[in-house]
């Protein structure tokens, strides 16, 4: 199986901890959301998983085999960055070649035509590049290289709304036609909710849900009704949120409602929807209740 | 081997600054040699190629930080980020030990310039320069085989010592501290000081012994180039020994 597994990792940065005792699974030929606010520790997982940075403690393996060092295993890894790390004074098809060089499988073909379609001149020296086109000359390297794990950390930074259209088309089209492990950590996770099979998020150094995204989409509802009303209803329930306007008040919950759920929310007249990704990632990573205590002393 | 794939890259990376070195290296000696042939050969010069020790030192300086990024680019790994900018210094340096050797020869036709090599290994050391008696050259440059050979060798491992130290130097500002790269910083000024006033403190046997090792190690005693070559060998080993400490943790920075 071609699982990366983290084992009991922990990254600190001298005094401060950047994750705490974390152990994950990202399978095979499946999309992954990673999300977390910003310093949740993101970017350091996958750093960590790419061999760029060293945990502090526990190991990550590939195929059941320590990543660490391991030439074999890093090159079925293609790790997108939000930094550019290529020489400056270096043109796109220059790098093309050069990945071409380290990734056997790199379409060339493949990454000139992405460059049609995303009107970027492969003849461009990456300085030169504004930071869209930064980010799009990174998003072909790493759609063509063809490896067998994509991972993309701020794939979207800079893109306008076509470009971004485009891309998630260009992915989804790859994973179809060659299904592979694909990572996407990005905070514009309205627009890679629909893409996205699995979720891990992060949050207080640690993972807060990791599991796939039908689950937890099925399992939160929000609740809608007289503040009183909805105060009562979530009595002794898992909510993650409150807010309130004027007498009104929402909650959301997590937690699959039974029949006797259900049953209640329509005796009292509550209102159920259905809560989208982003709001109940909103919702789950409000750490201290911020945002629901704002409206309620306003 | 992704070890030569990337010592490709980093020759291919280099070889633009090295063509423009020899531009202005070769224009500059052609401006002395033209100057000097026009005024009935009143000067000389000597162990040019030194420049390209520095130059290499300059490019060890700098071979880090952009090619370490590209490496990690595509995730390879620090051993063959290390043996790759390893490998790439050896055809750099073997080609310009020989370029320099041939530059050397078609300089000395217009003004005499021995080598380092020469001045320390060859007649230069005997004879000197110019017999102030006769007024005029005296030295005669030695183009044997074993000459010419030795010179691109030793120069060679010169140059390779230039650039690994370079390159060390480099690692140890990436990987120290702020406070840490200031101590690094007035080590050597501070060991120079301690070292001027500690010299009439140590025994006598231990200067006497230094400086007998030091010349032997360079071969300046029995004219042996060989030994020298050794030496810079061993420092070179022992400089990539420290650089791949210093990679071995090494993390990518902004």
């Amino acid at each position: 199986m071609n699982n990366i597994e983290l084992k009991s990792i922990t990254k600190n940065y001298k005094a401060t901890c950047a994750l705490k005792d974390i152990s994950l699974i990202f399978e095979e030929k499946r999309i992954y959301g990673l999300l977390g606010r910003n310093g949740a520790g993101k970017t350091t997982l996958l750093n960590l998983m790419t061999n760029r940075i060293f945990p502090t403690h526990g190991h990550i393996t590939l195929s059941d085999q320590p990543i660490t060092e391991n030439d074999a295993l890093l090159e079925r890894i293609f790790y997108m960055t939000e930094r550019n790390l290529y020489p400056e004074s270096m043109k796109i098809h220059e790098v093309f070649r050069w990945t071409k060089t380290f990734y056997g499988n790199f379409d060339l073909n493949y990454a000139n035509g992405l460059c049609k379609k995303f009107d970027l001149n492969p003849n461009k020296k990456i300085k030169a590049l504004s930071t869209g086109y930064n980010t799009v000359a990174k998003l072909i390297v790493a759609l063509a290289s063809n490896a067998e794990l994509l991972i993309f950390d701020e794939p979207i930074l800079g893109l306008d709304a076509h470009h971004r259209t485009l891309f998630y088309k260009e992915l989804l089209a790859q994973y179809i036609k060659t299904p592979k492990t694909i990572i996407l950590s990005t905070h514009i996770i309205e627009e890679i909710a629909d893409l996205l099979e699995w979720v891990v998020i992060l949050g207080n150094q640690t993972v807060l849900i990791n599991e796939s995204v039908s689950s937890l989409l099925e399992r939160a509802y929000t609740v809608t009704g007289k503040s009183s009303d909805v105060e009562a209803f979530i009595q002794n329930k898992n909510f993650i949120g409150l807010e309130y306007l004027g007498n009104y008040c929402k909650a959301t919950l997590l937690e699959t409602p039974n029949t006797e759920t259900l049953e209640t929310i329509h005796q009292i007249g509550l209102e159920k929807s259905k809560v989208g990704l982003q709001e109940l990632f909103i919702k789950l990573t409000d750490i201290g209740g911020v945002l629901h205590e704002i409206p309620k002393i306003g | 081997m992704k070890s030569l794939k990337l010592a490709n890259f980093h020759i291919q990376m280099m070889l633009p600054s090295a063509m423009i070195y020899y531009m202005v290296f070769i224009t500059i000696i052609t401006f002395l040699a033209a100057s000097n042939s026009g005024s009935g050969q009143n000067f000389s010069s000597s162990g040019l190629e030194l420049s390209t020790a520095i130059f290499l030192f300059v490019m060890g300086l700098n071979a880090f930080r952009e090619n370490f990024n590209f490496s990690q680019a595509n995730n390879l790994s620090r051993k063959t980020f290390w043996s790759g900018l390893l490998m790439s210094i050896l055809p750099i340096a073997f080609l310009m030990s020989i370029i320099d050797l041939i530059i050397n020869r078609i300089y000395n036709i217009f003004v005499p310039s021995p080598t380092n090599f020469d001045m320390i290994y060859g007649t230069y050391r005997d004879t000197g320069m110019f017999d102030w008696n006769a007024m005029q050259y005296i030295w005669v440059q030695n183009n044997s085989y074993f000459t010419l050979i030795s010179t691109v060798i030793w120069q060679f491992a010169v140059y390779v010592l230039f650039f690994i130290l370079g390159v060390v130097i480099t690692m140890i500002y990436f990987r120290s501290s702020n406070l840490l790269k200031i101590i690094v910083s007035l080590t050597p000024v501070a060991l120079l000081v301690l070292l001027r006033n500690m010299i009439g403190l140590l025994p006598s046997t231990w200067i006497r012994g230094l400086g007998y090792f030091i010349p032997t190690a360079f071969g300046w005693h029995s004219r042996n180039p060989y030994m020298a070559i050794f030496t810079f060998l061993l420092l070179s080993l022992f400089l990539t020994g420290c650089f791949y400490i210093l990679l071995r943790r090494a993390e990518a920075k902004e």
